[in-house]
Order: structure tokens, then C-alpha cells, then sequence
């Protein structure tokens, strides 16, 4: 009876077909996880970029973090990259092939219990070193930094970071920057910020509107007298503040 | 054995077919886009019809839509004189509680020179962090007989990154015309 059902052609084609779907299936996924690979490659070798030669440290001093680094994740080596590698690390190509494999098959925290820590990073825009981003925020390893593209960017992001730290994050819906004058604009709940301008009646026409989206249920307001009485409005020059006095940094 | 060779074919062509159709979609949530027109006046001149134009594209937290309208009507004032109004906004919302989210975005609006200065807004922007919504928007109104319709757009775009999980979302509308439209509404 197997045996009729294994030679039946009926059965050989379905099951073809079923490893077809799901070889097509597994090679889509391959593929989507190769270009997120690939990215994220892109973002390392940048990073490895920043790192400026004396800030390498002897293998031995690797698993000592200081106070600025977050210890305990590590970052596998890029295959294309030729940035060269300690003396010491040369030494053990095995664990560092074997924690590239633990590394692509398990999660970050548990490949990474006993692995070396990173160096501390340092901005390309030469802010300093990036501060901290608690563990306990779950964000992935320097993902903030690396999609910074711009210095005004890294700013806001550094901004943001610190009012989360601050714990006054919470009061705004979003933080962002007015690329006209450089300000930070973290706007508070219950707040619209407007740009307008004075039409040829000499009537202001809001050509602008930022808010929370519980505050712009209609989309836009282009009047003074549409937007809501219990909303608070303001304009950028009012709630913008320099994010460089708000680091501490010198421009 | 040409029975076989034809069936696994045909199975291989079904499976490409359905990882390219899932390759495609999986980024759109909802894609709306609609063009209506009409005649608000029956005195009107029957080219003179009144059109609504929107796009909308929402994924993950992320909506972005593109409005534009154009019509005229007669002003009585002015002895059933012809006028001709428009306007245009473009509109990308970020709704999340992560407030780590971070949205880059473009918005863009015009309306037909002439009827407001500048008559088209696309302003510069940077990253945000969080939940907000933003909208620019032109209108203006002139004479009827100095303007065609359609002169008038609105469109936006927005991409997010989740640095919780490296998650990613697009949108991207603009208000359609009535060949890029894909409902034509009576």
C-alpha cells in the first residue's frame, strides 16, 4: 500500500511541489535576510570607520568596559572589511568563526554573555562620544547612530536621548528640528505649531501645521479661527531651543 | 516523463509567481486613490467641473496622502462671473507609542501660479522622533477663464525605522490624475 502510494506519480508531483513552495519560500527569506545583512554590514564597516587607531585596546583589556560603553554585545567582523585585527584575535580564528556562527543563529544576548565589548564610538560630526543608550530601552546596538546621515540629525537624535534620559521625553509627542534655523522643536501634546503667512486681504493663511495626531484629526487647519479652542498654538520661533547649548556642546 | 517535466514547470513558474506577488505586497496596508468629478453649478459651462483628487498610503504607524481640488462657480457678486478656485495639501502622520520611532518625510503642495505666492510649499525637513502630523497646503481662487483644471497637487512621503527590531515602513501618495487614478468615481 506505501509502496503504491510512494510510486504513485500523483503523490511524487504534489510532494515536488510542496518542496517547491516551501525551497521558494526558504530562498524569498534568504533573500530578504541577506539584504538586511547587508545593510547592516554597510552600517559596521561604518562604524569601524570612526574608530580612530588609538582607541584600540590589547585583547586582554577588550572585556574591561569603561564608563561610556555599553558592555556585553558584540559585534562579529565584517568579511570584506580590511581593517586590520589584533594581534591576538589573529590568533584565535576559530572563536571568532564560531561566535559569527553562534551570532547568525541565536539572539544578541545570548551569544554575547562572555563576548569582548565594543570600543566607545565616537561621532563622525564631531560630537564626541555617543552617549550611553540604556540596555533596558531594548534598541539594537548603535542602530540610532548609524542611520544618522547628517551632523543636524545626530543632534536631534542626541537631544531625544537625553530627554528620555531625562524622563521628560514623555511630555512631547515628537522631537525633531527646524531645518531653517538649526532650533529643536519637541512639541507638547495639546499643541499645534503653525507656519503662516498674510495673504493679500492681510489675513494670516497657515500654509503649515505640525501636531500630535490626536491634535490634527482633520488633517490640516489653513485658519486661525479652525483650529480647536483647547489646543495651544505656537510657532516654531517661540518653542524651538539650540541643541547644542541643550548637550552641552561647542559648535 | 514529459508529463512530469511539463508539471514541474508549471509548479515552478506557480511558486516564482507567488514569491514575486508576496515580494510585492507585503509593504501595503491600504493604498487608496480616487479621482471626482463633478458639476457643482448646472449654469456652469459643462468643461467647467468641479474635481477631487486623493491618494492616500498607510504601513505600520506610518500615513502619508496627497488631496487636490480644483472647481468653479459663478459669483453672484460679480454678476455670475466664472471663478476659479484650488488648493492642495500633502499630509504624512506618524502614529506609535515608540517614541524612539524615527520618520523621515517630504510633503508637498501647489496650486496653478497665480492664485497664491508661492504657489507651491515643499519644504526642507529632518528626521522626527515619535507621533506627529504634518501638513502643507496652498489654495487660492481667480478668474475662471484664466485657469484650467488639474493645475493644482498635493503628495507626500515618509519612511520609518523601529530601532527596537530594525523594522522598516514606507508610504508614498499623491493626489492622482485621472489616468493615474485607480477609481474614477461617477
Amino acid at each position: 500500500m506505501l509502496r503504491d502510494l510512494l510510486s504513485s506519480r500523483w503523490f511524487q508531483g504534489g510532494f515536488a511541489f510542496f518542496v517547491l513552495v516551501v525551497g521558494g519560500s526558504l530562498l524569498y527569506s534568504w533573500h530578504v535576510q541577506r539584504t538586511t545583512e547587508a545593510e547592516f554590514a554597510r552600517h559596521d564597516r561604518f562604524r569601524q570607520g570612526l574608530e580612530k587607531p588609538s582607541d584600540a585596546r590589547p585583547a586582554e583589556e577588550v572585556n574591561v568596559p569603561t564608563d561610556n560603553e555599553t558592555p556585553g554585545l558584540v559585534n562579529t567582523p565584517d568579511e570584506t572589511t580590511e581593517t586590520p585585527m589584533p594581534d591576538a584575535t589573529e590568533a584565535l580564528p576559530n572563536e571568532t568563526e564560531l561566535l559569527d556562527l553562534a551570532d547568525a543563529f541565536f539572539p544578541d544576548d545570548v551569544v554575547s554573555e562572555d563576548a569582548p565589548a565594543e570600543d566607545v564610538q565616537v561621532s563622525r560630526f564631531g560630537l564626541g562620544p555617543y552617549p550611553e543608550i540604556p540596555k533596558e530601552w531594548g534598541l539594537i546596538e548603535n542602530f540610532l547612530w548609524e542611520i544618522c546621515d547628517t551632523i543636524e540629525e545626530e543632534l536631534i537624535t542626541r537631544v531625544h536621548v537625553k530627554m528620555r534620559k531625562e524622563g521628560i521625553r514623555s511630555k512631547y509627542g515628537s522631537v525633531g528640528m527646524n531645518p531653517r534655523t538649526g532650533q529643536i522643536i519637541a512639541l507638547e501634546r495639546g499643541t499645534v505649531l503653525v507656519e503662516y503667512e498674510i495673504d493679500e486681504n492681510g489675513d494670516k493663511r497657515i500654509w503649515r501645521t505640525l501636531a500630535h495626531p490626536d491634535d490634527l484629526e482633520q488633517g490640516m487647519y489653513t485658519r486661525f479661527s479652525d483650529i480647536p479652542s483647547h489646543l495651544k498654538i505656537v510657532t516654531p520661533d517661540e518653542i524651538g531651543f539650540d541643541p547644542y547649548e541643550y548637550l552641552g556642546l561647542s559648535k | 516523463m514529459k508529463k512530469m517535466t511539463t508539471f514541474f514547470t508549471i509548479a515552478l513558474l506557480v511558486c516564482i509567481a507567488i514569491c514575486v506577488a508576496f515580494a510585492g505586497n507585503q509593504n501595503r496596508d491600504r493604498s487608496v486613490s480616487y479621482v471626482y468629478p463633478h458639476n457643482p453649478d448646472e449654469d456652469l459651462p459643462g468643461p467647467c467641473k468641479s474635481v477631487y483628487n486623493y491618494g492616500s498610503d498607510s504601513e505600520g504607524p506610518l500615513s502619508s496622502s496627497g488631496y487636490s481640488y480644483t472647481g468653479y462657480w459663478l459669483n453672484e457678486n460679480e454678476e455670475n462671473k466664472i471663478r476659479f478656485g484650488a488648493n492642495a495639501s500633502g499630509y504624512v502622520s506618524c502614529s506609535t507609542d515608540n517614541d524612539n520611532y524615527r520618520t523621515t518625510y517630504k510633503l508637498y503642495a501647489k496650486v496653478p501660479s497665480g492664485l497664491q505666492f508661492p504657489n507651491e510649499r515643499n519644504p526642507e525637513t529632518l528626521p522626527k522622533f515619535g507621533s506627529f502630523s504634518e501638513s502643507v497646503s496652498r489654495a487660492g481662487e481667480g478668474n475662471g477663464m484664466s485657469y484650467a483644471i488639474g493645475g493644482a497637487s498635493g503628495s507626500a512621503s515618509a519612511s520609518g525605522k523601529n530601532p527596537s527590531n530594525g523594522a522598516q515602513h514606507t508610504t508614498s501618495a499623491a493626489s492622482p490624475t485621472p489616468v493615474t487614478a485607480r477609481e474614477l468615481r461617477p
